[in-house]
Parts: structure tokens; sequence; C-alpha cells
């Protein structure tokens, strides 16, 4: 199949080499006049002929005319046409004029870019504007709440935590449900390569990305925009263009400085040890159990863990270029610490982008990016290593210190201060990402371009613990890398035959491929704390090294056609190969069709109208696929690398089953563009995506040895509505302002699994002990006992049984359908506001329908326990008949279950947050051209998650919490997730 | 010109026709089943597999035996984790993980044993006698397994004499059809582990070319130890002096004291062999994890009960009791923790699975009780312990009842802290842990439940009633 592939690229270049006649060719690029960024399917003919072409994704084109062309025609919508006489010239560039912003909008596509109005695909994007000078570490935290149906989670408020993006509802169960992210056409590895410290996932893997460096962010969510992608297209794919220089313009230096400090946007609750004692003295009485001794110290371990993080940013950019080159060149230095102790990031990357015209027909390019990130790691959430979850349960009478002021070793909730102020928990990571790509024009209209590209990352963790919190000491390494390297070779061909048909097309083949290799390495036994490296180690308890690769061949093909930029028509496939799947569904193919109708560009539609200045109409179909699942999950295994006895040891690890295959999602795609009183732009879009052949971690009963197999079993729903609303309320010359709104409906429905049915018949796949997929519901459905609360007549916990009557014992078969994890919407919400010099942005971002589980609240609200702080809301207990209290009497029966598992965890997950706010002053520019040296000058105060609204018996410190990180089936819980940290910076940008 | 660039990029066009095999990639960490049968020393590793999955912490990596210390009356769980406190308060429901992950990891064990069983007879390069012994060493690990599971899965035999509710019996090899067992009798487990462990120690060594092996391996000694506890829960008191006298043959002799932990000593009948690189510790979990205070690098979990001290210190001067170190538990409070698994930094103490004294403590029952009188030969074995314990003789007892109190006594104070306790209050009807109506014998909560994910998966399966 490829031989014949490649046989007809060839087939095809000798052939049009061969072909070109005398005529003479015109090339040239097409830009924005304002931005001078490309401007792509830009129609380009000879005036008064017939033929043409458009613009490729650079802008580029080359057009055959005949020698006695004269003047060519460049027209495109929402841009204002230009004539141009040729004259003696080969090479025609030009900068066109807008005459409407949003119909000027550019958006990336898969292996390409288009014009907002003609493109027939659903993409959201965000660009450079939306998050500069917003501190953000990894680049998803860029479409929270900026783009319509894509939920962005941040797991915690670790500095650099992974994140969890669900576009239109996600799309998997058990496979991976993250998107795909595409930065400048290379697919980024996006594995999990850090080790997890308490959390159920490790750092972001794109932690190395720089958000400086990003021009603008697309998301392509319906089939006609993901299917380029096939395989790897249904969880929505992210495009992440990064900036340019232009051609023929001086070098533009841009310095942007920030500086700022941080703290949590709350806390949990917690006694001090005199309300310990207290409680813990009248708990024992209470029971008639003498009340030991316990000492009288105190200390405040959470205030002690809590500190004001502060961040400091440097970046510095020059972009430009001749009528040959263009160039970008940026870097970054940035430090940051978070607000609790130990946690602590320096990022240290650069980016050089570079276009060179070899000759008017050939172009090169280069996009390369090296970056290292250097962190000192903390744990979080379930694990007592962690300084915030063990701040809250380290016994407050409990001391860091001994007698002599040395630290103490506290066990099993450890003295974090002293693992912190010793020893060390650091990653150290380098990220080279990057392609090259050389360009040819063959004939007029035609393109060939060969690109290659790389990913390489590394992470390098080193921890050491020292000998009075394990004897002896301690320690580990762990070196993960994960090297990818594609190619991709694609002709293009646009052309324009006679008045109105426009043609595009696109033919590829691409192969990429990577290696992971894990290394961990760990050892026991130091003669002293002062030896930092496992080398010194008396007892190597751990040299493991691990290796997998996977790969993928692909062939696909676009096909676009637009009748006098009215009716638009694209179609797409894609052919893909892949090393993760059984012998017997190897290849799939996938697909989408799409069409579009541009309303206001008939000949009855009068364009003059007050009301609607431009309406489009879309819809698409397709299908898409899902690779991410395990290397070889096809394969019956027996895993080696157990011992037993000094000697070496198999188990089974996997059952057989060569008919793993790809998940398939179909989507179908309604969509509305309009331009309306010359000031709303108004997007609408509805969505019906089915899953069919999902990739489902089967259930296996226990009896059989395993715990599950991946199987193509089951099906699922995502529908929803999304609203994108950008106005220009006044515009003037001192004063404007601007909204921006969009939200996105989303709801999931299981509509089959696997046979594993629950009491009322449902078949079931469970994520979490609390959460669960079943059919009929989302696939994030708390299933939970119902905490009713306390009997003000018996001072007992009460729960719900399943019939609804009260019980003190409740048992498994109570529980219930109370909710699910998965929001009704979610949004953004942006004031820009410009008076003369100053400006202000507001954006909320906000989600609603939601349900999170704290589950570190079964541990702050033991009333029994005597290992662990508590919760001051158990001070409330019930004391006299009639008391509406929060906990149960001392002696009741259930103080002991009064904590158990139930929906007293469970709160309302819905909120909406003041994400940013900006005030800025530009320096005026009589001011600054004064200076001859400043192009402009401009500073800022911003804010971060400066205020929140959540429901008021919220009892966590945030909402936004996963504490498993890109979970499918576990969303919205938490045991004790770092909040989001509240911050402020102050900053300063020069351009030169 | 232009044909130079042309041909440049034809050259990498080309350069890709080396991709097409790069999709046929294997796994560098498995091996394929086909492969793991076919050659003596992959099929030797899979029965050391089964050895490797009893060390998990599930299985004899201590959980399930600290869980037996503290519901019974051994040890105070001071732990924070609320599955284990669940049940230390006779409180918990059908979700806990911890019920899960044991009754998951002993089907492990099953499994793995029984697809050795099934496959190494087709193993080319194995001779006769190499064959044997591994089926004889799956049986046993299989026998193993299912007394646990139906020891801490089903109310005890004492209650309905064994026609109640045990466990599913899964002895075939899983191959990829699911089948979805119901729960056999506690009888015909038993059964089953009879049968197993007699034909085990039928094909089973009675030592191997290493200590280590004879001591960490299963021998016909170990079989028959192990015959003798099936049938001193059974009662079935004639069988099990049998099976007791059996054993005793091997190559085992009482330790002169008690050093002989974690050191592979003839005191060891079958001990699972842990090192610091291979252990069942998961997470925080280990026996020295649960048992050891905090500054010597243990969770501080599970300490000495006031009852058991009690018990120590009402007859002064046992050594046992010295086999203890004192140090702050998890609940910050000073208290006593054993010292039989000292390694609490790498968890590398071996699991002490049958020792020679517990069969000559299951001797000394068994002759006691199938003698009307008190017996002899139990008196003797009873003083051969207290004697190593530092205690003085009893020779004289006023009823069969009088020894056997005090044997029972004896293997409370000799077996404390390796998992036997719980099973020896319940087959003497007794409560577990006084004070708590909960913990009486025959309540619905002493025994775990049937785990709720495999009852969802297998409706064939009945549930333990009260969970």
């Amino acid at each position: 199949m490829k031989r014949k592939l490649l046989a007809f690229l060839l087939f095809g270049l000798f052939a049009v080499t061969s072909a070109i006649a005398q005529n003479k060719t015109i090339t040239g690029r097409v830009v924005g006049a304002d931005d001078g960024l490309p401007l792509p399917g830009v129609s380009v003919r000879v005036k008064g002929g017939t033929a043409g072409t458009t613009t490729g994704a650079e802008g580029n084109y080359s057009l055959n005319v005949p020698s006695t062309a004269s003047v060519l025609t460049f027209t495109y919508i929402g841009y204002v046409s230009q004539e141009i006489s040729i004259g003696s010239r080969s090479r025609v560039d030009v900068r066109l004029v807008t005459d409407a912003k949003l119909l000027s909008e550019v958006v990336v596509v898969g292996y390409g870019a288009q014009s907002r109005a003609l493109s027939t695909q659903s993409t959201s994007s965000v660009s450079a504007e939306s998050f500069k000078n917003v501190p953000i570490i990894s680049p998803q935290q860029i479409l929270q709440g900026q783009a319509a149906g894509v939920n962005m989670v941040n797991s915690s408020g670790v500095l650099g935590s992974a994140s969890q993006i669900t576009i239109r509802g996600g799309s998997s169960l058990t496979a991976g449900g993250q998107p795909l992210y595409v930065i400048d056409g290379v697919p980024l590895n996006t594995g999990n390569y850090t080790q997890g410290q308490g959390g159920g996932s490790g750092l972001n893997p794109l932690l190395n990305i720089n958000a400086n460096d990003i021009e603008s962010m697309t998301v392509l969510k319906d089939a006609s925009a993901a299917a380029i992608y096939g395989s790897r297209g249904s969880n929505g794919v992210i495009l992440i263009k990064t900036k340019s220089g232009a051609n023929n313009s001086a070098t533009k230096i841009n310095v942007d400085y920030f500086n700022g400090t941080s703290e949590p946007t709350d806390i949990l609750k917690y006694m001090n040890a005199d309300q310990w004692r207290t409680f813990r003295r009248d708990f024992l009485q209470a029971n008639n159990t003498a009340v030991p001794a316990y000492p009288t110290t105190s200390f405040d371990w959470t205030d002690a863990v809590l500190r004001t993080g502060k961040m400091n940013n440097f970046n510095a950019s020059a972009s430009g270029g001749n009528d040959k080159t263009r160039f970008y060149l940026g870097g970054t230095f940035a430090d940051e610490s978070g607000y609790t102790i130990g946690n602590d990031l320096e990022r240290l990357s650069g980016r050089f982008n570079f276009n060179h015209n070899i000759s008017e027909k050939v172009r090169v390019g280069l996009n390369y990016n090296l970056a290292r990130v250097n962190s000192d790691r903390i744990g979080a959430e379930n694990s007592t290593y962690a300084p915030l979850t063990s701040s809250y349960l380290q016994l407050p009478y409990v001391m860091p210190y001994d007698a002599n002021g040395n630290f103490r070793n506290t066990g099993f909730i450890q003295n974090v201060i002293g693992l912190e102020a010793t020893g060390f928990n650091k990653l150290n990571s380098t990220r080279n990402t990057g392609n090259a790509y050389a360009e040819v024009d063959i004939i007029s209209g035609l393109t060939f371009k060969t690109d290659w590209g790389i990913d390489n990352a590394l992470f390098d963790e080193k921890y050491r613990e020292v000998d009075v919190f394990t004897p002896g000491g301690y320690g580990y390494i762990s070196r993960r890398s994960d090297n990818k390297w594609l190619t991709s070779n694609t002709l293009n061909y646009n052309k324009i035959i006679g008045q109105n048909h426009s043609v595009s097309g696109l033919l590829g083949y691409s192969f990429e491929t990577s290696r992971l290799t894990n290394g961990l390495f760990e050892g026991q036994g130091f003669a002293s704390d002062a030896l930092p490296n496992i080398g010194s180690a008396s007892t190597p308890l751990t040299a493991s090294e691990t290796g997998a690769e996977w790969a993928l061949e692909s062939q696909f093909a676009r096909l676009g056609y637009s009748y006098a930029d009215k009716y638009l028509f694209e179609g797409t496939v894609r052919r893909d190969g892949s090393s993760r799947f059984g012998a017997n569904k190897k290849y799939g193919i996938f697909y989408a069709a799409s069409a579009g109708w541009i309303l206001s560009n008939e000949s009855f539609f009068n364009k003059d109208n007050k009301i609607a200045q431009f309406l489009k109409f879309t819809g698409s179909y397709g299908i898409s696929g899902n690779d991410q699942i395990g290397y070889f999950d096809y394969l019956g295994t027996f895993g080696a690398g157990a011992a037993y006895s000094d000697a070496s040891a198999s188990t089974p690890a996997r059952v057989a089953n060569p008919n793993l295959g790809w998940e398939e999602t179909e989507q179908l795609d309604i969509g509305l563009t309009a331009r309306l009183f010359n000031a709303v732009d108004l997007q609408l879009n509805y969505y019906n995506k089915n899953t069919k052949g999902l990739l489902a971690s089967v259930p296996y009963p226990f009896t059989t040895g395993f715990a599950s197999a991946t199987q193509n079993i089951g099906e699922m729903r995502n529908r929803g509505f999304e609203v994108t609303l950008g106005t220009q309320n006044v515009k003037s010359e001192n004063f404007s302002w601007t909204t921006n709104f969009n939200i996105g409906f989303n709801k999931n429905t299981v509509l089959s699994l696997p046979e594993n049915k629950d009491p009322e018949g449902r078949n079931f796949i469970s994520g979490s002990t609390a959460q669960r997929a079943i059919v009929g519901e989302s696939r994030n459905s708390f299933y939970l006992i119902r905490y009713k609360g306390i009997n003000p007549a018996t001072g007992d916990a009460e729960w719900l049984k399943k019939d609804g009557t009260p019980t003190t014992t409740p048992v498994a078969a109570d529980r219930v359908l109370v909710g699910h994890a998965d929001p009704d919407f979610v949004g953004g919400f942006t004031n820009t506001f410009r008076y003369k010099d100053f400006d202000l942005s507001a954006f909320f971002n906000f989600a609603y329908g939601n349900k999170v589980l704290i589950d570190g609240l079964r541990f702050t609200e033991n009333v029994a326990t005597p290992s662990f702080n508590k919760s001051t809301d158990l001070l409330n207990y019930w004391k006299t008949a009639g008391d509406q209290a929060f906990a149960p009497r001392l002696n009741s029966p259930t103080r002991g279950t009064f904590n158990q598992l139930s929906t007293s965890q469970l709160q309302d997950g819905s909120y909406a947050r003041l994400k940013t706010v900006t005030v800025g002053y530009n320096l005026p520019s009589s001011v600054v051209s004064k200076t001859k040296v400043l192009r402009s000058a401009r500073i800022y105060l911003l804010g971060q998650n400066l205020w929140t609204i959540q429901n008021k018996d919220f009892r966590g410190p945030d909402p936004e919490v996963s504490a498993n990180g890109a979970s499918n089936l576990i969303m919205g819980e938490s045991f004790f997730a770092l909040p989001q940290a509240k911050s402020v910076t102050f900053g300063i940008n020069l351009g030169l | 010109m232009k044909i130079k660039y042309i041909i440049a990029i034809s050259a990498l066009a080309f350069s890709l026709s080396s991709c097409e095999s790069k999709l046929a990639l294997t796994p560098e960490q498995d091996l394929t089943e086909e492969t793991i049968f076919s050659n003596p020393s992959t099929a030797k590793s899979a029965v050391l597999g089964v050895y490797s999955t009893a060390q998990t912490l599930e299985f004899y990596g201590s959980m399930p035996q600290i869980i037996e210390e503290y519901m019974g009356d051994n040890v105070e769980f001071v732990g924070s984790f609320p599955t284990l406190q669940e049940l230390r308060d006779f409180t918990t429901v059908s979700t806990n993980g911890n019920v899960s992950g044991i009754w998951q990891v002993h089907y492990q064990v099953i499994t793995r044993a029984n697809k050795v069983i099934a496959n190494i007879a087709s193993v080319t390069g194995l001779s006769d006698a190499e064959k044997n012994q591994f089926v004889g060493e799956a049986k046993f690990l299989r026998a193993l397994a299912y007394l646990q599971l139906v020891n801490m899965y089903a109310q005890p035999f004492q209650v309905t004499t064994g026609t109640n509710l045990g466990v599913p019996l899964i002895v075939d090899d899983f191959t990829g059809t699911i089948s979805y067992p119901a729960r056999a009798t506690v009888n015909q487990v038993h059964d089953q582990i009879k049968k197993d462990l007699t034909e085990a120690a039928a094909a089973l060594p009675a030592s191997y070319a290493t200590g280590v092996d004879t001591r960490g391996r299963a021998t016909k000694g170990a079989a028959n130890a192990l015959l003798s506890r099936l049938y001193l829960y059974r009662e079935e008191w004639a069988n099990a002096i049998t099976a007791a006298r059996a054993a005793i043959t091997g190559p085992y002799t009482l330790a002169t004291d008690y050093t002989f932990y974690d050191k592979n000593t003839a005191e060891d009948v079958f001990t699972i062999q842990n090192s610091p690189t291979d252990n069942g510790r998961t997470g925080s979990g280990g026996w020295a994890s649960y048992y050891s205070p905090a500054p010597l690098g243990g969770r501080g979990d599970a300490p000495f009960s006031a009852n058991l001290i009690a018990a120590y210190e009402a007859e002064a001067g046992d050594k046992r009791y010295l086999l203890k170190r004192t140090g702050t538990a998890a609940d910050a409070v000073s208290r006593a923790f054993t010292s039989k698994f000292p390694d609490a930094v790498n968890n590398s103490d071996n699991s002490p699975v049958i020792r020679i004294t517990e069969v000559y403590l299951n001797l000394a029952e068994a002759l006691a009780q199938s003698n009307a009188l008190p017996n002899a030969e139990a008196i003797t074995i009873l003083n051969n312990l207290r004697n190593r314990a530092g205690l003085a003789p009893k020779l004289v007892f006023a009823t069969k009842q009088a020894l056997i109190d005090a044997i029972l006594l004896e293997r409370r104070k000799e077996l404390a802290f390796e998992g036997f306790r719980r099973m020896d209050l319940l087959r003497y009807k007794q409560n577990l842990r006084s004070g708590n109506p909960l913990a009486a014998y025959g309540g619905q909560k002493t025994i775990l439940p049937i785990p709720q994910r495999e009852l969802d998966n297998n409706t064939s399966l009945q549930p333990n009633p009260g969970f």
C-alpha cells in the first residue's frame, strides 16, 4: 500500500515538472496587513481571466499565468480585495487589510490553515492575546474557560500539576481520554513521565511547552476537523502554533517581566491541640474509657507548611525578517515557589523559528524548542509525606523537633517540616521539540512538502530521605525518556477553475514512532546524610529498566470544493496502521464529510441590512478513533521480572485478544456562524457523538486470576450545544468595551457496557469506590449511601436505606445514584475595557451541575480515631435532645461510622471564579516615541483566582479538583488537593 | 536547479520504505503464554511465580495475618486506614478495598497454581521427577490459599459443621472463557485442600539441595504440617495426630531459643523467603511496617493489645514477652511492638507460614482432645515449649480441659503476631474481643464480606449476610 502511494507521489512530481511550460509562474505570499500573519485560502487570479489558485497554510501561492497577464487580483472574505500589477516581477507578495474582524480570523487546522469564514470544520481557537502575561505553567491552562465545549480542570495547586481536559464530554472510558496535542505539526508525547506522589497521576507531561512562545491554540472538535488525525482524533485535537516573524519587517524586540505572590484560595478546618485534647477527653469519657495522658505541647502544622508563594518571570523575544527570511527567537526564565513549603519550579526555555525561501519555488523552515524545567516536588493528595495532607492529619500536640531541637520522626504521618528541610525531591526535565521542512512548488498550485519532526522528553527525578526519617536513609532516581520521530510528506493542490469553482486537495503519508524508557534505581542504607547518590547505598532495593515502542503509519487525504464562496464542501479520509492493535485489527480507516452554506453571500441577501452581516450554516459527519491503550494489550503475556528466593519468576499478566481494535466515534455537528448588528459575532454548534467499540477494561471475576481485560465493548453518547459570543459593546476613540462569552452544555450517557450488573440491573464499570459508569447514566456517576444527618432526638448519625427510610447501619446495597462528576455546562466570560491608555480585563470561568467528592473529610471528620487531627466542625456534636448538630453524640453507636464514605463527603462542585483580572497602563505613544528606543511600554497588575463563587455549604478547599489527573472514570475526586493559588503579579512589557 | 531539489526530496521519500516492518513490534518485558511453558527455565520461573505471588502483602505479606491478629485480641490496631479500622470495629461493608484485594490475590495464587498444574506436563526437557515436584509445589500453595481464604470469608467449621458456604472452588486452568462459579461449602473446600495436600505430600521431596529451598519451598513436611492444621480446625483429632507425626519426621527440630526468626533454621517447616529487594511490601504495608514503631521506620499501626500484655504478665519471666520493642505508635502514644519482624525499613523479614512449634502444638492439642484424661505426650510437648520460654514446668492437670486450656494459652503466647489468633478463638466458639457484641462468636462481621465487586460481576455468588 505504502509503496504504491510513494510511487504515485513520485510519478506526480516528475510528471508535473516536465509539464511546466514556457508560461510565466508567479509566486508570492499573502499576509494580513496588521499582524503580518499568513492568510490561507486567499483567491489569486489573473484579472480578466478565469483561472487561479488559492494560498496555502503559510500564505504561499504559485500561479502559472499567460505572458500577457498584467494584473493579479487577491480576494479574501473579511478583507478588502486588492489588484496588483505584475510588471516584470515573478514574485508578488501582498498585505491584505481587514474589513470585518471575526470573518478575517484564520484558524489552524490539521495539516493546514483556513479562513474561519470559509471553513466547514468546528473549531475553537485561543490567541496569545487571551493569556498574555498570565502566570501559566502548562499550555493546557490556556484553554480553561476560553473555548466552548472544552472542560479543563487543574488537578491541584501543585506547581506543574497534571490537568484534565475533556472536549465535548470525552469519548473514552478506560482508554486514554486526553486530546492529541500537535505543536507546529508534531504530535506531542503525553505519557505519565513522573512518579505519582500521592495523587493518581504525576506532573503535567507538557510542563516544558512554554506558553510565551504560543501564538494560538486551536481545538479541533467535530469529525470534519479531527478525522484527518484518524485513530487519534476522537478525544479532540489541540493544535498549537508557535510564533513566527514577518517578511520585510524591522526586527521587533519584546521584553516582559513580572513578579508576584501567591497564597491558597482556601484551606480546610482543623483543631488546635487544646481543642483536640478536650474533644478526645470528652469522647473517651462519654465512652467510659480511661483518658491517656496526652502530651501538653501544641503546634500549628498547617500554618507551618504554608508560606507566601513567589513568582518571577522574564521573557524576551525578537522577530522579523527580510524578503527571503523570517525568524522568531524567544527565551524565558521563570522562577516560581508555591505556597506550601518544598514546592518550587524553575524554567529556562528557548525557541527558534525560521523560514527561508531558497528560491522562488523552494522554501525551507525550522521550528525548534529547547526547554528545561527543574522542580522541587512535593507529595499531594493521598500521601502522608505531602506537606498539606500531613499537616491536616498530624496530631496537633506532636512537635516537629525533639528536646535538642533536632527533627523528630513522627511516623506514618511524617514530619513534613523535617522532610522538606532535609533530603530532596527533585525533578529535572528537558525537552527538545522541533521540526524541519522543505517545500517545493511543482507546478501552478501544486506544492510538495516533506516535514521531519522530533519530540524528545527526558524526566529525571531524584529523591533522598535522611536517616532520621528512614533509618539508614533512603533514595531513588527515576529516569523516563520518551523519544519520538516522525515524518509527514504531503502534496497540496489549490486551483480555481472558471470563475467560481475553487478546489483544494491534500494527499499525505506519515510515519511516527516513539520509544519510552523507564529506569528506576532505589537504595537504602547510607553511611551519612551527606551522601546524595544511590551509589552510596548499602542495599540496592530496585534496579529496573523497562522499555516499549509504538509505531503508527498513515495515509491521508482531504478534498475541498467551494462554489462562489457560497457552497462549501470538504471530505477527509485517513488510514492508520498501528503497532498497538491485534493482527485482525491492525489497520483502521477514518473519514469525515462536511458542507457549508454562506447564506449571506447569496445574491438575494441584502448585505446592507442592519441585523445580519454574515450567516453561515455548516454540517459535518464522520468517524475518528482512539488508540490510547497500552503498547501490547492484544497479546496474552506472562510478565517477567518477578523473583522468588533469588531466582527469576514469571506471572500471568494478560489474556490474549487478537480482535482488539480502535475505538470509533461517529459525530454529527451542525453549526451556525453569524455576524450580527455589525458588532456581535456568534457561533452556535449542536453535536451528537456516539462512541462504539469503546475500549473498555472489562472486569473479570477475580476467580479467573485476572482483574480485567481490554476489549472493544460498549457504547457511549455525548450530546451538546455550544455558544460562542463576541461583542463589541462600545467602540470610540477613547473608550472601548468588548465581551467574550462561551458556554458548552454536554450530556454524557453510557449506552451499553459489558455484562456487570448493579442491583438495579444496569451494567456498570467502576472508576473508584464512589464513582462508576452506568448504562443509561453518565460515565462519572456517583453511587453512594445517602447521608441524612444527625437525628436531633437520638444524636445518632443517620443514612437512608435504598427505600428512603432512615437507618444507623447502612450497607452497600443501600447505595443509589446521587449525581455525576461531569458538569452540565462549563464556560467563560471576559470583559475588556479600554479607556485612553488604560485597560481593564476581567475573565471568569465557570462550571455547573457537577459533584465533587472530598475524600479527605473521611479522615478529618473522624470522631473516634486518636490517630490524626480533626475538623473543628466536629466540636458541634450532639449534646442534648433537639440539637441540630454536625457530629453524632460522642457515645453514639454511629461514632465510628459517622465519617464512612457517603454523600456526606459529596459536595456541589459548581463554581464561578474570577480567573484573571488585569489592569494595565500603556505609555502614550507621544511619550514612547520621544524615547527613540521604545516602541511601546505597558505596566500592569494581574490577579488570578481572586474570587470564587461556590455553594455556601461547600466543605473543601476548592471545587476545582481532580486527584486522578487525566482519568476518564474518576473525575472530581480529591483526597486533600492543594487548592488553586490566589496570586497577584505586577509586570511590565516593553517593545523595542 | 529544480531537479536537484526533486532528487533530494525523492531520496527522503524513498528512505521511508524501511518503515513497514516497524508496525510489527514485540514487548520487551513480557513473554507470551506460548513461550512460557516451552522450555524448562521459563516453566520453572512460572512455578516460582506462584511463590512470588504468595509473597504479596494481601497473601503472606502480612495483611491477612495482621487482620487475624487484631480481629482477635492479640493486637490493638491504632493505624489510620479506615478500611482496616472498619475490620477492627466489626463494621465493615462489602465495598472495603482491602477485603477485595485479599480475595483477588488469593485467587491469583490459586489460578497461577492451576496454570502450572495444567501446563507443566507439556514442557519438554523437564524430567518426570521435576514435573511431579512442580505440580506438588503448586498444589501445596493452592491448598494454603484455599485454607486462608475459607478461614477469612466463611464462618468456621464449628458453626454448622462445615455445611455452610465457603468460597468458589477453581481448580482448572483459566484459558479465556470466563466462568461464574458459585460458592462451594466449607466442607467441599476442605476436601479439596485435603486432596491437594495429600497429593503434594506424596509428590514433594523431604528436602532440597539448599537449606534455603528446604525452608522456602514446599516439602513433604510442609504438606503434612498444613494438613495437621486443617484437621485441627475440623476437629478431626486422629487425622491431625497422624499428619502432625508425619510432618515431625522431617528435617525439623524445636529451636532452643527465639533467635530463629528470619534465619531459615530447623524450626522452619515452610517460610516465605523475603529480601530487601524482593518482598511483599506494598506502599507502606508489610510485616515490619505494621509491627514497628515510627522511629524505627514503621507505621506504628499494630502494637500489643492490653489483653495480650496481661496474658504474658500473668506468668512472670516469659522470654517470649521479651520479643518486643517500645516506641511511638500511629496514635503518637508510646506502645509495645513485637520484635519478630524487625526490618521496618526494607521489610526483608521472612514470612513464617509453618513452624515446627505449631506442628507440636497441633499434635499436643489433638492428643489432649482425643484422650479422656490429660495426655502425657501432650504435657511433655507443652513443657518443652514452657521450658524454652523460661517458665517452670506444669506437670499436673486436673482435667482434660485444663490441659487443653494450657495448650491454647501456650499456643497464643507462642504464635502471637503470626496470624493464628482469630481462628484459634473461633474454633473454640470464643468471642473475638471482649465487650463488643459485634465480635461475638458467629457474629456476621467476624468474617469478611464477599467483595461487592465480585458479587456485581458474578451473580452466582451469594453474599455473606449483614454487609
